[in-house]
């Protein structure tokens, strides 16, 4: 694979170094690039909930009314443009809580990247650069963690550790930085045999100077497009276990910990589950578009011409 | 050629090793006595002590470690704490409903993602191949516990045509299958249209249409072949997002898999129990895998050959 990408790359005449100039030009195509710009304005927004949900939000998500409760969504017979989405089986409004929830999902998905990410990047460039016992032992962890499935690993875990948002963030950032560092290993294999490596070598610059000017500048737009994807699989995840009853405790409102009440009230009141499932779903098919939208730009690979008219 | 075998072999009893003593570690650091824990606040000090020396709890750890590891071996996975039955037990009567399931799910996935995979490649760029990839890339982005409640609010409550819940007759398998297989569904559609892609601009695909070969044939028999293979690999890989699926997918339908026996054993802090359920997860994951990649070395003749 990656010497088949390093063929291309050559015959392209393309390399993975990205000059200034080319950054301009990535960033104005991002401007076109509809996919890229969707994943944005979604990011954005769900970060805006987090950030400040009450500005959305006209309700306490933790109020009950229990006068209230159950009501449809406002469009519906039996609606109230108070509660725009409706509200649940304690009277609270599903718009705020959906708002609020933004938080719990948001700042697990973040957080496990930006403390996995470093972690797998250090590890897979040690694993890939210098190989030997650390190569080894990377390569064994994380044919060990795959082993285990994702879930049901992080439910063990949580089980062990007790619930809470960050308790879920340490499970999830132990098991993930595996995945980051088997690709920057990846990527340092075939990297250490190219060309301005070589010559820098050569040259006699020592390991660190190689390895921070010449090949961590050729990995990290692969790494933020990878830790992007990641966003959202932590997401659901996240989302997985909250449902499960092993997330951020009740009353916090959470996505997936509202899909799994509103489940008990699946026969007479559908929104109570629906609203947070869509808002999941937008969440993490907006950052999937962020994503790919970014490895277009980023990533030379898909930069030619042929590739460009193979995504068309 | 046999070195590949013996070493694949050993690699993965390498790794079924480490499973052990993951498995091993993770339910002795578990906060609080498991002894104490089954038999309750009010049993008395000799009661667990006598309870201890049974299970071997009193033992030094690497002693407790070789015997779970020999137990292991013969099928015994020691005793629930809550069910007082022996774990090995409880996964042969929740492990056939766990495979079942993903049996199903699986074939579905395939039956579709495939025609589906291979359409869009072919029409690149045509409105089928939008709606198509943008399709699969919901399917993926949605959380698939969702999907079932959705499912169930559609056909079970609004339309009564599917049961909610429960196994045992067809109905009652359709929308926990169909659940289960959209990720892996939304996966290998989008896997096979980029392979397609790719082998469609292969020159032995270019030679055949110049032979003037039909294009149907071309699809199927040139390019279908070598793009279909790395697809294997990754179903292999897939086994492990699957039993995560239904983890998920068997709670919201009541479904009586292994899913559903961790998520009571988690509950009611029946660590037997979920020591027994990860390890043979695991177990399935080393031992499909191997499986796969001795297949994948038959079928490739470049692998083969090399």
């Amino acid at each position: 694979m990656s010497g088949a990408r390093a063929d291309r790359a050559l015959r392209d005449g393309t390399d993975t170094v990205l000059p200034r100039s080319r950054l301009w030009a990535a960033g104005g195509r991002a401007l076109t690039h509809s996919g890229l710009l969707f994943g944005i304005v979604v990011v954005l927004l769900a970060t805006l909930a987090a950030i400040a949900p009450q500005t959305a939000a006209r309700q306490d998500p933790l109020a009950q009314d229990i006068g209230n409760r159950l009501i449809p969504p406002a469009w519906m017979t039996g609606g109230n443009p108070e509660w725009l989405l409706g509200t649940d089986h304690l009277g609270r409004d599903i718009l705020s809580r959906v708002l609020y929830g933004s938080r719990v999902s948001l700042a697990v998905g973040l957080w496990s990247v930006a403390i996995g990410g470093p972690i797998g990047l250090l590890l897979g460039l040690l694993a890939g650069y210098r190989g030997g016992v650390m190569d080894v032992l990377v390569m064994r962890l994380v044919d060990l963690h795959l082993a285990f499935p994702f879930v049901l690993l992080a439910m063990a875990l949580i089980s062990i550790l007790g619930p809470g948002l960050w308790k879920m963030v340490a499970v999830f950032s132990l098991t993930s930085w595996m995945l980051y560092a088997r690709t920057v290993r990846a990527s340092v294999l075939s990297l250490r045999e190219r060309e301005f490596v070589q010559a820098a070598r050569a040259m006699g610059a020592r390991s660190g100077r190689i390895v921070l000017r010449h090949v961590l500048p050729n990995i990290v737009s692969t790494l933020v497009v990878l830790l992007s994807f990641d966003v959202a699989r932590i997401i659901l995840a996240e989302s997985a276990l909250s449902f499960l009853g092993l997330g951020v405790p009740p009353p916090t409102p959470s996505w997936g910990g509202m899909l799994s009440e509103g489940r008990e009230y699946i026969q007479d009141a559908w929104w109570i589950a629906a609203f947070p499932g869509l808002a999941i779903m937008l969440v993490t098919v907006g950052v999937s578009f962020f994503g790919d939208g970014l490895r277009d730009l980023l990533d030379p690979q898909f930069d030619t011409l042929e590739n460009r008219s193979a995504r068309r | 050629m046999p070195n590949l075998y013996i070493r694949q072999v050993l690699q993965s009893a390498f790794v079924l090793l480490n499973v052990t003593i993951v498995v091993f570690v993770l339910i002795r650091i578990v906060p609080g006595d498991p002894v104490r824990l089954m038999l309750g606040m009010e049993a008395s000090e000799d009661a667990i002590q006598a309870a201890r020396a049974q299970f071997g709890y009193d033992r030094p750890l690497h002693e407790q470690y070789l015997r779970f590891v020999g137990g292991a071996l013969r099928g015994d996975l020691g005793h629930s704490l809550r069910f007082r039955r022996p774990v090995g037990e409880l996964l042969m009567e929740t492990l056939p409903a766990t495979l079942e399931l993903a049996a199903a799910a699986v074939g579905i996935a395939l039956v579709l993602a495939f025609p589906a995979g291979i359409y869009a490649a072919v029409h690149r760029g045509s409105v089928a191949d939008r709606v198509l990839m943008g399709g699969a890339l919901i399917g993926q982005a949605m959380p698939i516990f969702w999907l079932g409640i959705m499912l169930i609010t559609l056909f079970s409550v609004k339309l009564g045509w599917l049961p909610t819940s429960g196994r045992g007759s067809l109905p009652q398998l359709v929308m926990p299958s169909v659940t289960l297989s959209t990720y892996v569904m939304a996966l290998l559609a989008r896997l096979t249209r980029s392979n397609m892609l790719e082998v469609l601009r292969e020159p032995y695909v270019r030679t055949a249409r110049a032979k003037g070969l039909r294009e149907a044939l071309v699809v199927h028999k040139h390019a279908l072949k070598s793009a279909a293979l790395p697809i294997v690999t990754v179903l292999g890989l897939q086994i492990g997002a699957l039993l995560s699926g239904a983890v998920v997918t068997e709670t919201v339908f009541n479904w009586p898999g292994i899913g559903t026996l961790a998520l009571r054993a988690i509950q009611q802090r029946d660590y037997p129990v979920l020591q027994g359920v990860v390890l043979v997860s695991a177990v399935l994951f080393v031992v499909i895998n191997g499986i796969v990649d001795l297949l994948y070395r038959f079928l490739d003749p470049r692998v083969r050959l090399a």
